[in-house]
Formats: C-alpha cells, structure tokens, sequence
C-alpha cells in the first residue's frame, strides 16, 4: 500500500512541478486581427496615469477656461491640455498653449528661465524674475504672469520673439499658459491674453467613488487649502513686500527685506477645523526656533489679541536669544491665528530677530486689511 | 524501502502541519506589512506567488532566502494533508464528515494554485460609443510590431515584456525582422529633452523618441500606480540597420515604420487580449445621491455581439451584477472622463467554481460530524 502510494505521491508532484514550469507561457506570438484605424499622433500619459478605480478616494484638480473667440482652438498634442492659434489678416501667427506638470515642475525660476531660453535670453535670478513679474488671483490661487521679448531679431532674423506666460502652482501639479509668437502678433494678444488668464477656473473636489469609501471613514487630517474649499481670503500686500511663488499648503507667500538683505518669509495658510488646536501650533512654532513647549496658553506671555473688521486675531510673538546653528541668526517668529467658521488661518512671519521686530507694525496693518468671503 | 516509509512519515507529520501553518502566519504578517512599501500586486508577487521569498540587501545586490514563499507553504500543506490522510485516515461512517472537510480544503488549496497560475484579469476600457474586442492587462506590456500593408487584416507580431527584458537580440521566425534591445527599463519618467536641464546624448535615431529622454525610477507594485516600461530598440533585416527607436507604454499611439514597402505600426502597449466577441458601451450612467458627490449607483450599458453564436444582445452591467459570457467575467470596475468612459474588469478564471464547491464540501463535512456528535451526545443524555 506504502509502495503504490509513494510512486503515486511522486509522480503527482512531478507533474504539479512540471505543470508549474510550463506554466510560463509567455513567448513571442503572431496572429491575424480585423483591421483597426491607427492614429500615429503620439502623446505622453505623463506622470505615470493612474487608473480610476471604483473604490478610490481621489482628488482631482478641473482647471477650465474660456478662450477668446478669435484663439482656433487646436487638437491637444504632445503634454498640451489645451492648444490654441491666433492669426491675424496678414497672415502672422501666434502660438498659445496650455501644460500642466505634477508637482511644481523643478520650481519657478527654471521654468520661467527654460521660456527665456527659448527667445535666446540669459536666465535670470528668481529675485530679478519676480520683480518682472505681475500677479492676478483666481479663486485662493495666485496665478504669475511674466512678459518678455528677444533681444535680437530671432524669428527668420527679421522679428522680434515675444512670450507672455502664466504659471499656476496647485498643491499637486503646475500648469503653465503661454503664448509665443512673434512681438506684433503675441502683443496685439496681450489684452486677449490677460482675460483668458482671468477666466481660470480651479473647481478642486475630491471625486469618490465606490461604496467602500463612503463606509470606511478615515480619521480627520489636517486639509490644506489646495484640496477644500476654503473662504476665499481678501488682503491688502504691503508694499514693501514681494509676493512669491506658492509652496504646498500655503495660500499665499511673501517675502520681507530688510537692511544686510535679510529676509523674513511671510506665509499664509489655511487649515480645516482647530488643527490641534491654538496651544499645539504655537508648541510647533515654538519647537521651530528651538524653545520648550508649553503646558497651557496662560504660560506664553506674549499673546496679544488684535481686533479687526474681521474679527478678533491672536498675535504671538516668539525669539530665541540664541543664535541658531542652521540660520545663524536670533531668529523671530511673528504669527496671528484666525478663526473663522470651521477653518483655522495661520498667518507667520519667521526671520532675523531685527527683520521681524520691524516689520510687527505692517504686519499688524496687513491683518486688519484681511477680509474673507465664502 | 526505509527511506521512503521514512519521507512519507516526514511528509504526513502533524508537526510538519503546525511548522507550515506557524510560517504561514509569518508570511501574511510580513506580506501584510510590506504592502506600505510594494503595494498589494508587489506583495502578491513577492511573498504569496512565490517559492522562496529573498531579502535583498540595501543598496547590495546580495539577496538571501529567509521564508518559504506561498506557493512551497501550499503546496506542502497541500502534500501534507493528503500524505496524512492516506496513510492514517480510515475510512468510516463515523468519519465521512472529516473526510469531506479535508477533500474540501484540499480543493481549495487546488483551486488557489490553478487559480494563481491560470485566471488572467484584465480591463476593458471604453468611452461611450466605442466598440472593443479586446481587453488590456492591468500590468503586463507587450511589444508589438502590427503589418498594416494587408488591406483585409492586420498581422500583429508580439513580444511580451520578459522577452524584451531577458534578451539582448531577439531573432524569431515567428517576427518580420530581428530585435536587439539596446536598453530596457522597468519604469521609467518620460520627460522632454528642453525640460531638462542638460540635453543628454541619445542613439535614437527615429521616431517621437528623438525628442525624449528616458529617466529610470524604482518599479512600483502599488494599485494605484504603473510602470512606464521603456525600451531602445534598434531593427534590423538583413544585417543592415532599420534605425532605433524609443518605444514605450507611455506613448498613447504607435510610431510608423516603412520597410520594403509595407508600413508597420510599432507600439508599447498593455497586453491586449482579443476575444471572438465584440461590447460597444452605449451608455454609462453614475447615479449620486442628490446635493452630494457620492455615489448612489454606476452602470454601463453594453451591446454584446458575437457572430458565430448569433448573440446580439444589451446587457445592463452594474454593481454586483457583472456579465458572464464565454468564460469571462465582467465587473463594473471604475469610470473615467467625466463619466463618459467606463472601465470594466475581466476576469477569466476557469476554476472559479472550484472555492464555492469546496465550501460547500466542508460545510456539509461540518454540519455531519457535529450533527453525530449531537446525536451521540443527546442520546447518553436521553439513556
């Protein structure tokens, strides 16, 4: 019994074994299919695309616009979300195209400088590109718009090059809007241009499908403003501070310069519900500069309320004497919480000790000029 | 003679049985964790599709074995009950149950080892109006090499990825022309030569892949993400150059080659599978519940054709409700484009009865044996 047994057992698994290694039958194939229309216009699906599954929670960012009547609209190719091609009577033609990139696409300056090289023009500094640049909002987005022409005759060395980009930085991708052509041609655009930039629409919700999302809800996190709605905010930029492009979370960013060319970064960003609440984000700020965290908020001493037309600010005012190894400088941290509604509005300014403390004065001007709209 | 009683006792060890289920254990904890890092398909592949799983090394090429993969675990498991029940098991009334419950679990260790080799699962994706007869693998790619000069048909040449990855030249009877592969990525960025910083130096010669560059990245094995597999590929018949081109799944249409007067249509794609039967989507409908974003119900209407068996029918497909039809499965799976595209799975797994009937086995196996022992223990209480 044993016998027959152990030849049956070692024979089934030799066949399982072989059956498992002729299993892999992938090999080179030739077979006939009825006739399908080839399309040979090439696109990228850049980043890798993610396919939409039922059960997937995702966000996704809908930027729509409405271009002039006189743009013919062009087939979308290569990365282009959108094309589009002014002509005007005598026959010359501007380019106008529309791109988005995830993330911030290598930042704002190498993408400003990869438009300039592309007139022949040297690359510039991001502080020398953003004192050309003119800003305009949509939604809590800021858009950036830059204008520039070639200095020589570039096009068939008789025209001038003129760009005129904008750049919309979303907390997960970048779109870039430009139009390019000739300088008579893109600069008859240039008004056309500016209300095509206007009418930028971000319509950023988080599309859920499947019932699985819906049953399994997950523990609140802390939202920025690039994925919710958020009150759309109103200020007044003082003047001597200088707008800069936006990181992820942040609505809005500024940059403040003093004398020796320190900087105090300025930011402002919204979050949803108390985000641990006003003790733990003044801990956090405290933790920044390197100061011990508190027990409760009677504890910190500078705490100053500042009321607004808007509404009642909480003003903190944290230094550390001590010069910090990675800054060497006494750093400064000036920062207001705002309250509005179910959101939480965290505006900071972080920089040299000497910096900042001049600055408390606009800092507290630009506060009362916030106003918000839902 | 000794030796083999000895290998049967081994093989038959009740011991053996707790070693294995201990390590299976082991395997799903590990697997489960490292499903942050490789995502469910990296898991699958790595610990449960597996005979031996390796620890690699950071930064080394040194891997070394550390647990027995899923496919040894079942499949001594799998020796294991059999071997015990053939040599210790005897065959009574008293324990017809038990021996249903082991044919049961041993149909559904089969089934996951038929099932693991043979089902294939694809997708179908299609906007509303398109016809297909083809659905497209979620992750294995092809290269294919399509002959468009016959105005009847079209001769599609395919190379899998493994092929492509394994070889350096391919040279088969079975393809128009030889194939040497002068780099192969797994994954890949494809990014524009002028939006990086640097042009870089490419032996691309033809083809949209004169304006790209390839950037190698980490494979990934995550649900919600694939691989841009890439390769530079160089032609040649006759011993004289075709030209090389950059072929890639990230390129939505093929690249055109001309060769002795016949045009080839050259393209990196999910591997398509064709079936004998045509479904047009005609409507996709993603009903939410009012005022809100969430999803009440989504369904694709179908118009299911297929010629040889004079089937012209519409199906409605929705949740919980997929189409059956020749073999294949298909499961209302996502939507895409403003709910103008739907996207079925298709499943086509041949055992897929096998895990219901040995349920059912060790269900009957189960209600028997306790409903004797209740019996047995209501007539001494009755005595």
């Amino acid at each position: 019994m044993c016998n027959i047994f152990s030849r049956v057992l070692l024979r089934l698994s030799l066949l399982i074994t072989l059956f498992i290694i002729g299993c892999d039958n992938t090999d080179v194939t030739s077979y006939q299919i009825a006739k399908e229309k080839i399309n040979f216009v090439n696109r990228i699906n850049t980043p890798p695309s993610t396919p939409k599954v039922a059960s997937q929670n995702q966000q996704i960012n809908r930027v729509t616009w409405t271009a002039p009547a006189d743009w013919i609209a062009q087939p979308a190719s290569s990365m282009r979300k959108g094309s589009y091609l002014f002509k005007n009577t005598s026959g010359e033609s501007a380019d106008i195209s529309i791109i988005s990139f995830p993330g911030d696409a290598g930042g704002f300056a190498a993408n400003v400088n990869r438009w300039r090289r592309q007139i022949q023009l040297p690359p510039l500094s991001e502080d020398e590109i953003l004192k050309i640049t003119k800003t305009t909002q949509t939604g809590n987005s800021i858009i950036f718009i830059i204008d520039f022409s070639s200095e020589q005759p570039i096009l068939d060395n008789q025209k001038f090059a003129q760009v005129i980009g904008a750049i919309l930085n979303l907390k997960t991708e970048s779109w870039f809007f430009k139009i390019s052509g000739d300088k008579d041609t893109v600069s008859s655009q240039r008004k056309n241009f500016h209300s095509f930039i206007q009418s930028i629409k971000v319509d950023q919700k988080n599309k859920i499908a499947g019932k699985q999302t819906q049953t399994a809800p997950k523990a609140p996190a802390p939202q920025s403003a690039g994925n919710t709605n958020f009150a759309k905010i109103n200020y007044t930029k003082p003047e001597n501070w200088q707008l800069k492009p936006n990181s992820p979370m942040r609505v809005a960013s500024f940059k403040a310069v003093g004398p020796n060319n320190l900087e105090a970064d300025i930011s402002i960003v919204p979050l949803r519900g108390d985000s641990g609440g006003d003790l733990a984000n003044i801990n956090r700020w405290r933790r920044q500069i390197q100061l011990l965290p508190l027990n409760s908020l009677s504890e910190e001493t500078s705490l100053e309320k500042i009321m607004t037309d808007s509404g009642e600010f909480t003003l903190v005012n944290l230094s550390n004497d001590k010069t910090l190894p990675n800054n060497n400088f006494k750093p400064r941290i000036l920062a207001a919480i705002f309250h509005i509604d179910n959101e939480a509005w965290y505006f900071k300014m972080t920089g040299e000790d000497s910096i900042v403390t001049s600055q408390k004065s606009i800092f507290i001007d630009f506060l009362k000029s916030v106003s918000f709209t839902k | 003679m000794k030796i083999i009683i000895n290998i049967l006792r081994f093989f038959s060890s009740l011991k053996l049985t707790v070693v294995c289920l201990f390590l299976s254990m082991v395997l799903i904890f590990v697997g489960t964790l490292d499903q942050v890092n490789l995502g469910i398909y990296g898991v699958l592949k790595k610990y449960f599709h597996s005979f031996v799983v390796f620890y690699s090394f950071p930064n080394s090429q040194l891997n070394i074995p550390v647990l027995p993969g899923g496919y040894s675990l079942g499949g001594i498991l799998l020796i294991n009950l059999i071997t015990a029940h053939i040599s210790r098991f005897k065959m009574t009334w008293k324990k017809s149950g038990i021996f249903l419950i082991h044919i049961g679990l041993i149909l559904l260790l089969l089934s996951e080892l038929f099932t693991g080799l043979f089902s294939k699962e694809s997708r179908l994706v299609f906007d509303e109006g398109q016809t297909k007869n083809y659905s497209e693998a979620f992750r294995e790619t092809e290269f294919v090499i399509i002959d468009t000069s016959n105005s009847d048909f079209d001769q599609v040449y395919s190379v899998p990825e493994n092929v492509l990855k394994k070889n350096d030249l391919i040279d088969r009877e079975e393809l128009p022309f030889k194939i040497k592969v002068h780099q192969f990525y797994g994954n890949t960025n494809l990014v524009f030569k002028n939006q990086i910083p640097r042009d870089q130096t490419t032996i691309v010669t033809h083809g949209v892949g004169l304006d790209l560059v390839a950037i190698e990245v980490p494979l990934t094995g995550k649900m919600n993400e694939r691989n841009i597999v890439t390769a530079i590929i160089e032609f040649i018949d006759d011993g004289k150059s075709l030209g090389v081109w950059m072929v890639s799944n990230a390129l939505t249409a093929p690249q055109k080659l001309v060769h002795q007067g016949k045009e080839y249509a050259i393209s990196f794609r999910q591997t398509r599978y064709y079936k004998p039967f045509t479904v047009k989507l005609i409507d996709f409908t993603h009903d939410r519940y009012p005022g809100t974003d969430v999803p009440k119900n989504f369904s694709s209407l179908v118009h299911l054709v297929h010629p040889a068996h004079n089937e012209d029918r519409e199906v409605l497909i929705y949740m919980n409700h997929p189409l059956r039809y020749e073999g294949f499965t298909f499961f209302q799976s996502g939507f895409d484009n403003n709910d103008t595209t739907s996207i079925l799975q298709v499943v086509k797994n041949p055992y897929w009865l096998i895990p219901y009937i040995s349920c059912a086995l060790m269900s009957i196996g189960l209600i028997t044996q306790f409903s004797m022992h209740l019996v047995v223990f209501i007539k001494r209480r009755s005595r």
